[in-house]
């Protein structure tokens, strides 16, 4: 989801409904209300970075309402500038593509809004500028000839926000965009330069010159749109020229390397009216067909009995299959009018072997008077330490903190934590956990569960233990032995393997002291491990 | 009736007040306090509720009574001669006044001189504490003493209780041994105070969450849902790149999914499935255009930590199911994010699928209205368009929730014909996923999502 700011009132004046038909109307489009005030907090899905602007989710609305059908219209302007594309860029930044939008009369609010859509653009649709970045300029601040190349770090001009000159390295380094976006490099020691005959207009996707600043005063816009895939950029470029010409500009193409730029041919595509309703369970006529995909802002006709013609214009970057056409008819049909159909075919239910086991050892443990938790299977490396088990945990290599740092190979630490946080209350205290483990195996990891209890009190030793065990082991049909074993987690001739079908399973043992005062506890406690 | 209490039955042929019993019997004043009560509800005493006073000394005044009033020690310390400014440096200024009051020094033209020395009421207050001394007004005044309000009880021996004293002796627990030889035919045994007889206890007890979630489960199985399980620890291959999501997907950056160190790659799935998955993302399949870049088998092959249980779904799939299917899988997820009450970093996901050559669209919203009402308990839902890479079209759920109000408890929708034709799946397959977590809350009364996973044994037992 990408949250956005849009004005309540400037969507009312446009489309001319009541608050209650505008907040209906928007779910309908994909767009979710997260808060309901003047500057309305709006959320989108990934998949429309049509709807990143005021103009896009009007665009949206209007064809929902059906005050408008079908693709808006988008006319552009021969191209009289040119791009020159060089070689050198190939190997850092490889695409651009660019335009003008002419004849806007902006304001504060205009300024605000374009900020936003160019930022969540390239956030979202951009992958953090890394596959698409935009500049927008002051169109009558450069001059011609255009040209996008590569050159050296040492290359010096002032970027926006700045007042003096300074180098490619520099800006990088010190800059607030440079820190932020470097990455976008890799390891490159060229980088893109978007020039006219003045000079630098931007270092994409970096940061713009300041000279070529958008203002108040601006009415001509130059838009330059780079990136790592060509048709993702001309989408960016797309969904800009449409806001623009909704909003009353004159679009302008700007030839790069012969050819006019936006490509804006729409996307033909046909669908057939048994494969939609097929998916969708209806009978929905070619017409009814048509008529949805018309409020979705596709051009749609009837190509032959049953198959529908779709033009998708270039703004929308979610169509790779009909199955997105039939979409977009359940989308124009409403999700809230399909008459809901009862599931009709018999299928038998059952739980796993797994959640059946799980659950039996569940009763065994707490009818022998032991309190179940439920821990995360994330845990942190201090608790195995504290347990002086030996780690062979699974680390996270972005932990997003120390406390979740590994996936827990045993369960009894977390009942020691649980100990350890409980020492104020009453004992006996006596818990268990069914809980999944992850262990190296193999070179693998391999996840499984595993059961642990333990008894803390007074009077508890190896013998409770063991005896829990042995009810809790017979419950389940199960026979085991015990086999002497060296931990240093339990105390020394107070501990065994449990073998169950001629293989170690698990450990039955009293705690050692050590273990219990690493967790701060001064009862004794006993307890076993036993993998399910 | 137990011993104790006789005893103090006993010593009650009168009015007695509590103190007087407690001297009289031995028992603790304390003890007395709290068996008085549990006689009278059983008859055997009647009660009158009165307030005491006591005399308490202060600190200033227990020192005095060990060590003598500051008059006396200056009385008796002092030499003649002395200067009054000396002495009254030495022993206080008011020992001094006090001294002179009683008449024990006289100053003249600053020289102190012995007078007459006696005794003292204040001293025998002192070591005896008393109302009716004379004493008791300068001692008050001197704060060495304070008044203190005692409830206390008086007590007076009911017919019934006399009754019960010439019962005979009281034996506080029926023994085996009582039973064997009949002697509990002649033997009274003690009676308990109903008030305190339940002591606090800590049974076994079942996780409550835990228990949530055997209900969701046994709610789909009688839906004709089939349990499943997957690993915790997952290939990206059957996380993301099996479910269609192109490698640059947003939610595959490392601000998204954990990945795990040593072992950080898993092992290759079969070769086929793994080249079918390459060309529908590469090139398409199936009539689509898939996402036209160089699909990178290394990063197909990173662990990471399960980060929707779609993976298990995905798998199922893969090794091949028998239409009609229905299957379903609680398990747990990680995603990373900010830790506070609504969000935690490990959560669990309930998810199912059906495969059914005649399953549609319709079919899933129909799916979904049973869940909110057989899960959920929802009076009234509505559906919105929503977004998921895998599935096409894809629907969230909303339920008016008793108790709750509008909720998002579901999403859904068609896996995607690019996901499904390389795993081998010739009919259609609705996925749906219920935020059983949500609604765990809801239930449990839990309002901060942690306590899902508590460690307070308040709260477990």
């Amino acid at each position: 989801m990408v949250s956005l700011k849009v004005s309540r009132s400037w969507l009312l004046r446009q489309l001319g409904v009541s608050e209650a038909e505008l907040i209906e109307a928007l779910p309908n489009v994909k767009v979710e209300v997260d808060e309901n005030a003047e500057e309305m907090g709006l959320d989108v899905t990934g998949d429309r970075p049509d709807l990143l602007s005021r103009q896009g989710i009007l665009r949206a609305l209007k064809g929902w309402l059906e005050q408008e059908k079908g693709a808006p219209p988008l006319k552009v302007g021969k191209a009289r500038a040119e791009l020159a594309v060089d070689e050198s860029v190939k190997q850092v930044r490889p695409f651009v593509v660019a335009a003008f939008a002419r004849g806007l009369r902006l304001d504060g609010e205009s300024v605000a809004e374009l900020m936003q859509v160019q930022e969540k653009l390239v956030l979202t649709h951009g992958r953090h500028r890394r596959k698409v970045a935009i500049g927008i300029h002051d169109a009558a601040k450069v001059k011609l000839p255009f040209s996008y190349k590569a050159v050296k770090g040492d290359y010096e001009f002032v970027p926006l926000g700045w007042t003096k000159k300074a180098s490619i390295t520099r800006i990088l380094k010190e800059h607030d965009k440079g820190r932020e976006y470097a990455d976008c490099f890799g390891k490159s020691k060229v980088y893109p330069l978007f020039t006219d005959s003045l000079g630098v207009v931007s270092l994409p996707p970096i940061i713009n010159s300041a000279r070529t600043a958008v203002t108040m005063n601006t009415t001509d816009l130059l838009l330059d749109v780079t990136g790592t895939n060509l048709e993702a950029c001309n989408v960016a470029l797309n969904i800009l020229c449409q806001d623009f010409s909704d909003a009353g500009a004159r679009i302008e193409a700007i030839s790069v390397d012969g050819k006019d730029y936006p490509e804006t041919a729409p996307r033909e595509m046909l669908l057939g009216t048994d494969y939609c309703n097929g998916v969708l369970g209806t009978k929905l006529s070619d017409n009814e067909i048509v008529h949805a995909l018309l409020k979705q802002r596709i051009t749609a006709s009837k190509a032959k009995p049953g198959v529908v013609r779709c033009l998708v214009p270039r703004f929308r970057a979610d169509f790779l299959h009909q199955i997105d056409l039939v979409e977009e008819v359940a989308l124009g049909y409403g999700f809230n009018e399909f008459e809901l159909k009862r599931p009709s075919v018999y299928t038998k239910g059952f739980l796993s072997a797994e959640t059946l086991l799980e659950n039996s050892v569940r009763d065994s443990l707490a009818g022998a008077g032991f309190v179940e938790a439920n821990l995360t299977a994330l845990s942190s490396e201090e608790t195995v330490y504290k347990s002086l088990l030996e780690s062979d945990a699974i680390k996270i290599r972005n932990p997003v903190s120390k406390d979740y740092g590994i996936l827990r190979s045993h369960v009894l630490p977390s009942l020691l934590e649980v100990l350890a946080a409980n020492t104020h209350e009453p004992y006996p205290q006596k818990i268990f956990e069914v809980g999944e483990v992850v262990r190296k195996a193999g070179g693998e990891a391999v996840t499984l569960k595993s059961v642990a209890a333990a008894s803390c009190h007074a009077n508890t030793g190896l013998t409770e233990a063991a005896s829990i065990l042995q009810v809790l082991l017979s419950s389940l049909g199960k026979e085991f032995k015990l086999r002497k074993s060296e931990c240093n987690s339990f105390m020394k001739g107070r501990q065994a393997q449990i073998i169950v079908d001629g293989k170690p399973a698990g450990f039955v043992a009293e705690i050692h002291p050590q273990v219990l005062e690493n967790f701060g506890v001064s009862v004794p406690c006993s307890c076993f491990e036993v993998d399910l | 009736m137990n011993s104790l209490q006789r005893s103090v039955l006993e010593c009650l042929e009168k009015v007695a007040d509590a103190r007087e019993l407690s001297e009289k019997s031995g028992v603790a004043y304390s003890s007395i306090m709290s068996l008085l009560p549990a006689l009278e509800d059983n008859g055997l005493v009647e009660l009158e509720r009165v307030v005491e006073e006591r005399l308490e000394l202060t600190p200033e005044g227990r020192d005095y009574a060990e060590n003598g009033l500051p008059e006396r020690r200056l009385a008796n310390s002092l030499k003649n001669g002395e200067k009054a400014g000396a002495i009254a440096k030495k022993h206080g200024a008011i020992a001094l006044q006090w001294a002179k009051k009683k008449g024990w020094v006289k100053v003249e033209r600053g020289v102190v001189a012995k007078g007459k020395i006696g005794g003292d009421a204040l001293e025998e207050f002192l070591s005896r504490p008393s109302t009716k001394s004379p004493a008791l007004k300068e001692a008050l005044e001197r704060k060495l003493v304070s008044i203190k309000k005692d409830k206390s009880l008086k007590a007076r021996i009911t017919p019934a209780g006399k009754k019960a004293l010439s019962g005979g002796t009281i034996d506080s627990r029926l023994t085996p041994d009582d039973l064997k030889t009949g002697a509990w035919h002649e033997k009274n045994y003690a009676e308990y105070d109903l008030k305190t007889v339940a002591a606090e206890a800590y049974p076994g007890k079942k996780n409550a969450y835990k228990e949530f979630l055997n209900e969701v489960r046994m709610r789909l199985v009688g839906m004709g849902f089939r349990e499943v399980h997957g690993p915790l620890v997952e290939l990206e291959f059957w996380n993301m790149d099996a479910l269609f999501m192109a490698q640059d997907h947003p939610a595959r950056e490392i601000h998204d999914v954990f990945q795990v160190e040593d072992p950080c790659k898993g092992r290759k799935p079969d070769k086929a499935l793994f080249e079918r998955v390459r060309k529908a993302h590469e090139k398409g399949i199936k009539g689509s255009t898939g996402w036209g870049y160089a699909w990178d088998p290394e990063v197909a092959l990173r662990l990471v930590l399960r980060s929707q249980t779609t993976a298990v779904s995905a798998r199922k799939l893969a090794e091949g199911i028998h239409p009609p299917e229905r299957l379903f899988c609680i398990g747990t997820v990680f995603r990373p994010d900010e830790i506070d009450w609504k969000h935690f970093i490990e959560f669990t996901q309930c998810e199912g699928i059906v495969a059914d050559e005649n399953t549609s669209f319709r079919e899933l919203l129909g799916y979904l209205r049973n869940f909110a009402v057989e899960v959920f308990g929802a009076k009234e839902i509505k559906f919105a368009p929503s977004y998921f890479p895998f599935t096409e079209p894809s629907v969230e759920m909303f339920a008016n929730i008793p108790g709750r109000g509008w909720a998002e408890v579901g999403g859904a929708g068609l896996f995607r014909p690019e996901m499904l034709e390389p795993l081998g799946v010739k009919v259609p397959v609705i996925a749906w996923g219920l935020g059983v977590d949500r609604l765990a809350m809801i239930r449990l009364g839990i309002d901060d999502i942690r306590d899902i996973n508590a460690k307070d044994l308040k709260k477990l037992r």
